[in-house]
């Protein structure tokens, strides 16, 4: 039973070493791409098989099997699987090192796996290593590029420091509790009278994590990251590493620092809000693609702060909900961006002048990510933060709901540019548009998913209602 | 205060000291050398709080380990560091302007943050110790490392080996052929 | 042993800070590199101080820095691989040099 429990996990890492092997001896390295999608999607159905088993604790504590997990996976899973998809062409064009980029990935995703599926500080702390030091590595593999270097190494810095920082938080929670595990840490915590000592914990802890969903004023590292990193490692980080992130955090606050927890929530939406508004702004004025795709993600970060700073269980449904979309919307978008740096290497706004004739049907599926990510009807990101506000105006964080709203309208203009550049403009370069069956693929898949989620969403909002953080 | 105490201090000062130093030597490879001994001293500090095993290993992995891959970064990528600052740079100009600041900012900061830890820390209470304390330190953490930890033990293993993979292919020459 | 366990934080606090300081300070990539080493030194201590003086379970901080120790070694590992790379590439790892891309 243990083992089926965590065969998810065992997969994983089995591919992970599958692609291993197979990089030495496969003379096209496409067929590492393949046996990617195909060992993630065998572990998909094995995380879909625990779905609904009753929560269990196994491996002396260290493994925590439940549906908030569970759910995890399927979004780590589904961004995994559409990179996989989509990389092949970009990584050739680039000259990355195709084996250890989709081995790489592979096992950052296993982290975001042991990150969200335990309650235990040790295994949540080696889960994040595992994923940052992937990344690490992950964003500095485009050998051509400077600029790939010197997302690396400010990557590499900020997270190790920061990593020391959670961790300093960490051992004073070892401290206050003689416990790692969560639950057991909350019960000391209840009691404990050292108050003083469990916020300076929690301002470590909190900091830290902030680091790694790029919350403002934490984001430093962020936009250099994700516009110097390969642009399939971008979409990456953006979705599946924040989205990790965010698991932990929500762990770590309504669980274990759960007795202190009110404390914390009014700071929340102060650096929901004040990263949300940075991230907006400074999107308006970017004029290359990725970079204002970062300076987005930064801002939906925000939104996606709103859930926990909240933190009811309607707030925390919202969040779930929005992720899944999230990381659909974003992935999908990066798949059109992965297309048209495949043919103009450029990677400004400006390239998307005329995609409309060109490609009408890349032009469409944009328009309809952007629309999602923008929160316009009929998509999963108009659903995801529909439920956000409302969430946050029962939560009786009315000011929060409305900073969302109008930030929702500050994001309109630099969405749209890029909308206005594919239809609009007039003069296009006559070039054949083409990408590989994958890209198409993932693409598809990211499009209908959004729009899937915008028309039907109460199936899986009923799900969600389910999800307990607390065990 | 016993004997322990005071040994206690005196490793304690050369630590701290050194890792001071690390923080304001002016040449790179000075302060490389005071971090092997900051972790020596750490390596100490293990050995009273009767982590023998975790002494040990501290030695092994930091001193030994840490150590020279950062000996090794320096010789490989800074040469010009290795004499010192040299006139014409800019930045070291403006830090030699500055010597005091340069000195006495770290200092002051690591004294404010730890008298406010130590204010909290000694205004809490605290669990009361481990009933018995295990001398036999290997075996508590051999027996805790392979029963309870397996699974973060099999993570750790991951992680070295993703450190392996990433670091070859990221210092990789590459070869001119392909 | 009379040492008191304020007096052991007060060390690490003190490394932790020098640490935190010197990484946020410093221009050259690998001197950032060796105070984060420092600020892992210093949670090192504390958890083992923690095993030490705070119940119930003497072997969880150990276990914990074994750990530690381990995704530190990694780390450095990975650390030097990066700053070799660009090192290679630009000649010099000051990373207030590293400016291609705006803050």
């Amino acid at each position: 039973m243990q083992y089926v429990l965590i065969l998810p996990e065992i997969l994983l890492a089995g591919l992970g070493l599958v692609l291993l092997g197979m990089d030495l001896f496969a003379k096209s390295k496409r067929s590492l791409a393949v046996a990617g999608v195909i060992g993630t999607l065998a572990t998909l159905v094995a995380v879909l098989a625990n779905f609904g088993v009753a929560p269990a604790e196994i491996w002396s504590g260290t493994i925590r099997v439940d549906d908030f997990a569970q759910y995890f996976k399927v979004i780590f899973l589904v961004i995994l699987g559409l990179v996989f998809l989509f990389s092949h062409e970009y990584l050739e064009k680039r000259d990355v090192r195709m084996g250890e980029f989709y081995i790489l990935v592979t096992f950052a995703t296993l982290g975001a796996f042991l990150m969200v599926s335990s309650l235990e500080l040790i295994t949540i702390y080696l889960g994040l290593e595992l994923m940052t030091i992937a990344s690490y590595i992950l964003a500095g593999m485009l050998r051509q590029d400077a600029r790939s270097s010197e997302a690396s190494i400010k990557f590499f810095l900020m997270g190790a420091l920061t990593s020391g920082v959670i961790l300093y938080g960490l051992s004073l929670l070892l401290g206050l509790s003689g416990s790692t595990h969560l639950v057991a840490i909350a019960e000391a915590l209840a009691t404990s009278p050292n108050t003083a000592l469990i916020t300076a914990a929690g301002v470590f802890i909190i900091a830290g994590l902030g680091f790694k969903i790029a919350a403002v004023p934490f984001h430093m590292w962020a936009p250099d990251t994700y516009e110097g990193a390969p642009t399939p490692v971008s979409a990456f980080l953006i979705t599946a590493s924040e989205a990790a992130g965010f698991a932990v955090l929500l762990r770590i606050l309504l669980v274990g620092l759960a007795p202190a927890l009110a404390q914390w929530k009014m700071v929340l939406a102060v650096i929901a809000f004040v990263t949300m508004t940075f991230g907006n702004v400074t999107a308006i004025v970017q004029t290359r693609t990725k970079r204002m795709l970062a300076y987005s993600a930064i801002a939906q970060a925000g939104y996606i702060l709103v859930g926990v700073a909240v933190a009811t269980p309607q707030s925390v449904t919202a969040m779930l909900f929005y992720m899944l979309a999230y990381a659909f919307m974003t992935v999908g978008a990066f798949a059109v961006v992965i297309m048209l740096s495949n043919h103009i290497p450029s990677e400004e706004i400006e390239d998307f002048k005329g995609l409309a004739q060109r490609a009408p049907g890349y032009a469409l599926a944009m328009t309809l990510l952007l629309l999602s990510l923008i929160g316009i009807p009929p998509t999963g990101g108009f659903f995801g933060k529909l439920a956000l506000y409302r969430s946050a105006v029962e939560g009786g964080m009315v000011w929060l709901a409305l900073a969302m709203v109008i930030n929702s309208a500050i994001s309109v203009p630099y969405y749209f540019n890029v909308i206005r550049n594919m239809y609009l403009a007039e003069e296009a370069p006559a070039m054949e548009l083409s990408a590989r069956t994958g890209l198409k693929l993932a693409l598809g898949i990211a499009v209908a998913a959004t729009l899937l989620l915008g028309v039907f969403p109460e199936p899986l909002v009923g799900f969600l209602r389910t999800i307990q953080v607390m065990p | 205060m016993t004997v322990t105490d005071w040994v206690f201090l005196a490793v304690a000062a050369v630590t701290l000291f050194s890792a001071y130093r690390v923080v304001v030597s002016r040449k790179i490879m000075h302060a490389a050398l005071w971090l092997g001994l900051t972790f020596f001293g750490v390596a100490g500090i293990f050995l009273l709080l009767g982590a023998d095993f975790l002494a040990a290993a501290q030695v092994l992995v930091y001193v030994g380990a840490v150590t020279t891959i950062i000996i090794f970064g320096i010789m490989l990528s800074t040469p010009e560091e290795l004499r010192g600052p040299s006139p014409e740079a800019g930045s070291d100009a403006a830090s030699s302007a500055a010597p005091t600041r340069r000195s006495f900012l770290p200092l002051v900061t690591a004294i404010g943050f730890a008298a406010v830890m130590v204010a909290l820390v000694n205004r809490g209470e605290w669990p009361s110790p481990p009933g018995s304390v295990s001398t036999d330190t290997p075996r508590l953490l051999g027996e805790a490392l392979f029963t309870r930890f397996v699974i973060p033990f099999e993570v750790a293993s991951v992680v070295l080996l993703v450190a392996l993979v990433g670091a070859i292919a990221l210092a990789l020459k590459e070869e001119s052929g392909q | 042993m009379t040492l008191s366990l304020s007096v052991v934080l007060a060390v690490s606090a003190l490394m932790f800070g020098l640490g935190v300081y010197g990484a946020l300070t410093q221009r050259n990539a690998i001197r950032v590199l060796m105070c984060i080493e420092l600020v892992l030194n210093s949670v090192n201590i504390n958890l083992v101080a923690f095993s030490r003086y705070v119940g119930p379970d003497q072997a969880l901080g150990q276990v914990f820095t074994v750990f530690v120790m381990t995704v530190a070694a990694a780390e450095a590992a990975v650390g030097l691989a990066i700053i070799l790379m660009v090192a290679r590439r630009k000649a010099h790892i000051d990373i207030d040099q590293i400016n291609l891309l705006k803050w």
